[in-house]
């Protein structure tokens, strides 16, 4: 798992004046909104003696922890410790974690990690979202796997076949082949288009709705941005577009929160909702079954464990990226965060560490 | 845990047409039948990206199975035979390929040899001899299910002195005065140890035991032994020429923790196929009076040294079974288990097949052992 990113916390809806917890990257954040209706993400632990914030209650602003009435504002510093009494000075090193958030698409959005605001990967954008002419569907999932291995499933465009059978293409016919892919990199990720053959739609609306009803050539493209989002596009005819994002965060190393936002161009009335989300999951859940039984859960430090083919290229250049990322010192070392997990409450660093110092739990270690 | 020895994989009527995924070891294979109902076991671990080929299909027309996550198959000696997203056309490299085991169907039992050892040097899968044998009946193979250590169980079933007190309905009496353990006839065989253990037997009254009832006490005759690290066998002479039960447990450790007994009973008496379900039941009942006590033995582990036990004479052939093992450990077939669990979310490992002794580049590393000595 990598600092220094952006990750989706919860939906926008989920987020309120009532203190929510939620782990991220194998640590405790608690998530609350304030008078003014801005997202506060802080770190959980509350620096006194270590009691969850999060069972706390929003007071001025302020989320109080359970345990001895602390009170922590949204910057994170500490605005009144009970026992000293109401004029005592309230000591510079008395604070805790505060995140950047942004809202947009209807999530909530955390940048977890100290980087400059310049130097930070921006959150993927939906273009199409609340556009004329789209509509766009919000959709959650949770699954019990490592989120690369969920990334690079949605970069592999040789899985479709087999894992998704109800798509109606087939990779048991005696002439597939994959496609040739056309790989375009960003600074931030990788991404390709390819045409697939496409089989007529099985489902009536949808082949009256799109007009395919014979064999045909498909335009499909998938990249991923950063670390844990991915967008795919499937354009079943020149004019019919299915543009999907996901947001993943990992929750800890093998599970992981997935946030869907599917837009189209195509039966944008509300009442075909319901159809779209459905078919949605049951292409999820494929994945997901397959997913869960990978060996080994995380995907492997090195390649020379696995056998690569073609189609796999997207997937050796998001692993090129990590290890770039690795380098620049975002990795976290999850081996260490385990092994002391009993004894060590660590803090993902904040912008704010750059700036200050004395702060009371330890960042989280790195490799 | 071992390599190079004879595991049972699953029972004949659970494999169909479907591939089966068994965890074996602590590492996971898949069974499946070819056309002509042959079975075969492979590593469950596809080489491309690590999808599980039990999860996918069986192809009759080729003779594979087939990975679900890109279809990928591989034929019954391991080799992938086709790609699809490289065509029909596409060249399989020599490097795509997953480990086979020899595989052998006895008992109503797939047993795969798992391990790397050439055929000359495998130890061989235990032979019972009457089975199918006019005189003789076995009852139907099942399987028994333990949260336990497969050592411990082994262990159990070679001990002498238990019965006593974890099966009293057996009529033993361990809380008398001049009761007293006998000692055991121990000899070595080529891979384990067989013993002869005389009991002092109480009487079992008619009402309860029926057919199998004794009039008056007297002795009976345990013949049992271990052949490899997971083979038990237990044959309760109640009399001289007859009577007898012979009972054969072939452990399947999936883990350290966790074991499946695929268990043979056979009988020289009460034939009819009536008396199956009782002889069962009884069997079952004593299963269950050793799986109680059992699941609470602490460590999990049999302890590496006798130095944290106490050892009576009484625990002779468990001494055997542990000095057998060492000598495993000795020629470098124990699994080092520490090493395997430190990495088990991050690194995928396989049992080495006969052939990787011939054949080099394989995808996945072999699980680590702890050196030969």
């Amino acid at each position: 798992m990598y600092i220094n990113f952006w990750y989706v916390a919860d939906e926008s809806k989920n987020i309120t004046e009532k203190p929510l917890k939620k782990k991220m990257l194998g640590q405790n954040f608690v998530l609350f909104r304030d008078s003014k209706g801005k997202v506060n993400c802080l770190s959980d632990v509350c620096i006194h003696r270590g009691g969850s914030l999060s069972g706390g209650n929003v007071i001025d602003d302020c989320i109080q922890c359970p345990y001895h009435g602390w009170r922590f504002d949204g910057n994170g510093t500490c605005q009144k410790i009970p026992s000293l009494g109401t004029d005592a000075k309230i000591p510079a090193r008395a604070k805790v974690d505060s995140y950047p958030t942004d809202e947009k698409y209807g999530l909530v959005f955390c940048f977890l990690g100290d980087i400059p605001e310049k130097e930070r990967c921006p959150i993927m954008e939906v273009n199409e979202f609340e556009e004329e002419g789209w509509r766009a569907t919000t959709q959650y999932f949770q699954f019990d796997i490592d989120y690369k291995r969920s990334i690079e499933n949605g970069i592999d465009g040789a899985h479709n076949e087999f894992v998704h059978p109800t798509h109606g293409f087939s990779g048991e016919d005696g002439d597939y082949k994959s496609p040739p892919i056309n790989i375009t990199e960003t600074e931030w990720g990788t991404g390709f288009f390819s045409q697939m053959f496409a089989p007529p739609l099985k489902e009536k609306k949808m082949r009256e709705a799109s007009g395919r009803n014979k064999n045909a050539v498909m335009e499909a493209g998938t990249g991923h941005h950063g670390i844990s989002m991915l967008w795919t596009h499937i354009h079943p005819t020149a004019d019919i577009f299915i543009h999907q994002y996901m947001y993943e965060t990992p929750i800890d190393e093998t599970s992981t929160n997935l946030f869907l936002i599917n837009t189209r161009n195509f039966l944008i009335e509300p009442e075909h909702d319901e159809r779209v989300m459905e078919r949605n999951q049951v292409v999820a859940l494929q994945d997901r079954d397959v997913l869960i039984n990978l060996q080994p859960k995380l995907t492997p430090e090195t390649i020379k464990n696995e056998f690569f083919v073609t189609m796999d290229k997207p997937i050796k250049r998001y692993r090129e990226l990590l290890d770039q990322w690795e380098k620049k010192g975002w990795r976290i070392n999850s081996n260490l965060v385990n092994q002391n997990k009993l004894s060590h409450a660590y803090a993902i660093p904040s912008p704010e560490r750059r700036k200050k110092k004395g702060w009371v739990v330890d960042s989280i270690p790195l490799i | 845990m071992y390599i190079n020895f004879w595991y049972p994989v699953c029972l004949s009527e659970e494999l169909k047409e479907k591939p089966l995924k068994a965890t074996i070891l602590g590492l996971d294979f898949v069974a499946f039948r070819d056309s002509n109902g042959k079975a075969h076991c492979l590593s469950d671990v596809c080489i491309h990206r690590g999808g599980s080929l039990s999860g996918g299909l069986c192809h009759t027309e080729d003779n594979t199975v087939a990975c679900p996550y890109h279809g990928w198959r591989f034929d019954k000696t391991g080799k992938c035979i086709r790609i699809p997203s490289l065509g029909l056309k596409g060249k399989i490299p020599a490097r795509a390929k997953v480990d086979s085991y020899p595989v052998i169907e006895k008992y109503d039992i797939i047993f795969a040899f798992l391990g790397d050892l050439n055929e000359e040097e495998r130890p061989p899968l235990y032979e019972i001899e009457e089975y199918g044998a006019d005189g003789w009946r076995a009852n139907k193979t099942i399987t028994i299910d333990l949260n336990y250590n497969y050592e411990r169980s082994i262990e159990n079933a070679l001990d002498p002195a238990h019965n006593e007190f974890i099966h009293p309905t057996h009529g033993f009496e361990g809380s008398k005065n001049d009761y007293q353990v006998n000692p055991s006839k121990i000899t070595e065989t080529a891979w384990g140890a067989n013993f002869e253990q005389l009991f002092d037997a109480p009487p079992l009254d008619q009402d309860v035991y029926g057919e199998t009832a004794r009039e008056e006490s007297g002795e009976l005759t345990v013949f049992g032994g271990y052949h490899g690290p997971n083979v038990v066998i237990t044959q309760i002479h109640t009399k001289k020429e007859i009577n007898w039960f012979h009972q054969y447990f072939f452990e399947q450790p999936i883990n350290q923790f966790q074991t499946k007994v695929f268990f043979v009973n056979m009988r020289n008496w009460i034939l009819e196929e009536k008396w199956d379900d009782m002889v069962m039941e009884r069997n079952l009942v004593i299963a269950g009076e050793d799986i109680t006590v059992m699941t609470d033995l602490r460590p999990q582990v049999t302890p590496d040294t006798m130095t944290k036990e106490v050892l009576v004479p009484a625990d002779l052939i468990m001494g055997q079974y542990r000095k057998t093992m060492k000598g495993w450990e000795s020629k470098g077939y124990k699994i080092d288990s520490e090493t395997l669990d430190k990495n088990k979310h991050n690194m995928a490992f396989s049992i080495p097949c006969p052939a990787r002794k011939k054949e080099k580049n394989w995808v996945l590393d072999p699980i680590p052992l702890i050196n030969a000595k």
